[in-house]
């Protein structure tokens, strides 16, 4: 039986889900925004749909922006705050999703100081070096993820909106791991925009929203007929937006007991790994989303252990998916000053509700006899292949 | 008989019912291929499988190759990154010359790249809806760096002629972007040929799903990229891929491969019948040359009627005709058409104007049915208020 422990990269759709959103694949296939019956139905489904994702994270329905993932929703809070002024200064952590990373770079060859603020070796941001950093009086945004899609770790984002509130500074955080994972309150969060994405709740890709503050002065990133509120135009994606909303509102009744779950596993997973030789866990001391843990094993680059595993019929990361391929050691993971070699070899594992203690069993079984002999035996003909 | 019930669904230019396959590849990319195509991992290859195979499908019907191929989350999207790319890309001499019956995606985006400083000439058209060559010719000759021009208007279903544009584009060596949404699957296309940079389509309007479009940009063409993050098809677009909405775009693809040339002679055929019937009308304006509009298509203006209560009337009786009077996203603002004013429509025509979509689900019943219920509304409305 294959065995997938990559939630952070994406979730298998709930079928519930699916079965939410097969009425608007088939019969009720009508464009939102077309006035007749089969327009207006369509509309009530998104607004229901926006009603829901909108309770999931505590946000009034009309701060609901929806997008096409994640992504766009980072990209749209960095960029459609600073297409409305002058190039100024914004602030990020150095361990932010490559969707903050690279829309900061975009925004920096466009003449904006981007500054990363100090992180420790677990990954939290220097709450003082955001102090420093903000007294300047020269600061738009400050984005900072809410909680981190390699390590798991989790920002203290009262004391982080506490600090930019005081300063008269808006606050997006990326809460797209964190809603499914830990839970999220937008308005007892102090963000004033937030990211969040479907397909990490077993929800459908290709959908997303940034929740917004209106009193945030903000320009669309995609233009052409007005779509919600002016901020995002474009064909509403029905079945997806329902999808979404379905995902959203089972997340509500269903996040406490799987939480709950996960972090049973993943703690029995972390046992089974201290217990092994030449193991380093990432973030092992800081607060971190409950499914989530990333590792390396002494002696193994990530890639080439991921591909031992993938022939095992189980399923990881070597850090996020998007950057997969690259073959680089994780910028995350050197930001909080892990020595590149070490980082060079980190997996992370990821798990859902679904996954069984068998599997983390199964899981630790075959990782132990890859990692025979503390990870210096190496299988004879694959070796070069995965030695980093 | 159309779907929804006692609906006479004739909006298929709003928004398509999903054509054979879709549904079934949907669900098959949504329960089963359901990782995320950039995991290295066995699942998230399976799921780039699916990706590059619709690929394959979409890029065979456009003449271009799969490599070239941008997912996006839209035609606007496509149309917002085309036009943005281009002008990014040529930088502070970005021209971009294009055309006054355009789709809102291009002119709201035109006019934000025109608040940016770029320049941009938007061509009028003839009272058939055509642009003329000639003026075209100059404005290119007036350092254009790019043109955009929609090979069938979403209203009129005017055809522009791309082939000619496209070789004065050759002439001139200047980039072509062509919005493609209402042409793809019913007219044939071929970048090679027609001398195509840059080509937006849409799923949703060939019975693909609804949130997924993309853009194929041909070798040796600058555009720089607007969404950023993990760097995904070739960093022109990020964000993680929708493997299920993608994997019904392919099938609708295939579906329309195979069928393109005998629907649309049926369409015309049916299209022509309904045109019979409401020609039996006094004072009904047939918009755009019959001879020039794509088979789908009839848009009328009819004179002593009031727009909004024709409109109304059409869609709230028995049986409701889902119609529509200008576009989806203009119709939800209830501005009267700017296309059909641009052919020198009065306001007054323009308003009281219906258009007319045909697709797969319409047969010689619905034709049947919408002709008479037309004509008997038209006549109770001009009975009610006498040569208003």
């Amino acid at each position: 039986m294959s065995i997938y422990f990559d939630h952070n990269a994406t979730t298998p759709m709930h079928p519930d889900v699916f079965e939410a959103m097969r009425p608007w694949l088939t019969e009720r296939h009508g464009n939102a925004s077309s006035l007749h019956r089969a327009g207006r139905e369509a509309r009530a489904a998104v607004d229901e749909a926006r009603g829901r994702v909108a309770d999931c994270v505590n946000a009034h329905p009309s701060q609901v922006i929806f997008t096409g993932g994640g992504t766009e929703a980072d990209n749209m809070a960095l960029k459609g705050v600073a297409a409305m002024r002058k190039p100024g200064r914004m602030l990020i952590s150095p361990i932010e999703h490559p969707a903050i990373t690279d829309a900061a770079e975009a925004l920096e060859r466009d003449g904006w100081r981007v500054d990363r603020l100090k992180v420790d070796s677990e990954g939290r941001v220097d709450t003082a070096d955001l102090e420093r950093e903000l007294a300047a009086r020269d600061v738009t945004l400050v984005s900072i993820m809410a909680a981190n899609n390699e390590t798991g770790v989790i920002q203290d984002m009262a004391a982080i909106a506490k600090i930019v509130s005081a300063a008269g500074v808006w606050l997006h955080t990326d809460a797209v791991q964190a809603i499914g994972k830990l839970g999220f309150d937008f308005a007892a969060s102090g963000a004033h925009c937030a990211s969040l994405s479907s397909h990490k709740i077993q929800g459908p890709k290709g959908v997303g929203a940034l929740i917004v503050d209106k009193q945030m002065d903000m320009a669309p990133l995609i233009h052409g007929g007005g779509h919600e509120q002016g901020l995002r135009s474009g064909s509403y994606n029905v079945a997806g937006i329902v999808g979404f909303g379905a995902a959203a509102k089972r997340l509500m009744v269903h996040r406490d007991t799987e939480i709950a779950h996960m972090r049973d596993l993943r703690d029995k997973l972390e046992a089974g790994l201290d217990a092994m030789p030449g193991i380093t866990r990432f973030s092992a001391h800081a607060e971190r989303l409950a499914n989530t843990c990333q590792f390396a094993v002494a002696g193994y680059d990530g890639e080439g252990l991921l591909m031992l595993l993938d022939r095992e019929d189980i399923a990881v990361s070597s850090g996020s998916a998007c950057a997969a391929g690259t073959g680089e050691p994780s910028p995350v993971l050197l930001a909080m000053g892990i020595d590149p070699a070490v980082a060079q070899g980190a997996i992370r594992v990821s798990l859902g509700p679904q996954n069984t203690l068998e599997e983390i069993q199964q899981f630790l079984l075959v990782l132990g006899r890859l990692s025979d002999g503390g990870g210096v035996a190496m299988p004879g003909s694959i070796s070069a292949s995965v030695l980093g | 008989m159309s779907a929804a019930g006692d609906v006479l669904y004739l909006d298929h230019a709003a928004t398509a019912p999903l054509a054979p396959g879709v549904f079934a590849a949907m669900q098959r990319a949504l329960l089963d291929t359901s990782a995320n195509p950039a995991s290295l991992h066995a699942p998230g290859r399976a799921a780039a499988d699916e990706v590059a195979a619709a690929a394959a499908g979409l890029a065979g019907l456009v003449n271009a190759r799969p490599r070239d191929l941008i997912w996006t989350s839209g035609a606007t999207e496509s149309i917002n990154l085309a036009l943005k790319g281009a002008a990014e890309f040529a930088g502070g001499d970005a021209h971009v010359v294009s055309v006054v019956t355009e789709h809102s995606a291009t002119l709201d985006t035109l006019d934000w790249l025109e608040k940016r400083g770029a320049r941009v000439t938007r061509l009028g058209v003839d009272d058939h809806g055509r642009l003329d060559l000639e003026a075209l010719d100059r404005a290119i000759a007036d350092g254009a760096t790019l043109v955009s021009v929609m090979h069938v208007n979403n209203e009129t279903g005017v055809i522009q002629e791309i082939a000619a544009i496209g070789d004065l584009c050759r002439e001139h060596g200047v980039a072509l972007h062509v919005d493609a949404a209402q042409s793809l699957g019913r007219l044939p296309i071929d970048m090679d040929a027609m001398n195509i940079a840059l080509l937006s389509v849409s799923a949703h309007k060939i019975g693909g799903p609804k949130g997924i479009g993309a853009l194929f940009v041909r070798p040796r063409t600058g555009i720089a990229a607007q969404l950023h993050g993990g760097g995904q098809q070739r960093g022109l677009r990020s964000g993680t891929l929708a493997t299920h909405q993608i994997a019904g775009f392919g099938a609708a693809a295939d579906h329309v491969a195979a069928t393109r040339g005998e629907e649309q002679a049926r369409l015309g055929a049916l299209r022509d019948r309904l045109w019979g019937q409401i020609d039996s009308l006094e004072g009904v304006m047939r918009n755009g040359a019959p001879a020039q509009v794509a088979a789908p298509f009839l848009n009328v203006s009819v004179a002593g009627v009031h727009g909004e209560a024709l409109l109304i009337g059409l869609t709230e009786g028995t049986p409701a005709l889902a119609v529509s009077s200008g576009a989806a996203c203009s119709a939800a603002k209830g501005q009267s058409s700017y296309v059909l004013r641009a052919m020198g429509r009065t306001p007054r025509e323009a308003g009281a104007s219906i258009r007319f979509s045909l697709g797969a689900n319409t047969d010689d019943a619905t034709i049947e049915q919408a002709g008479r219920r037309f004509v008997a509304e038209v006549e109770r409305l001009r009975a009610l208020a006498p040569a208003a």
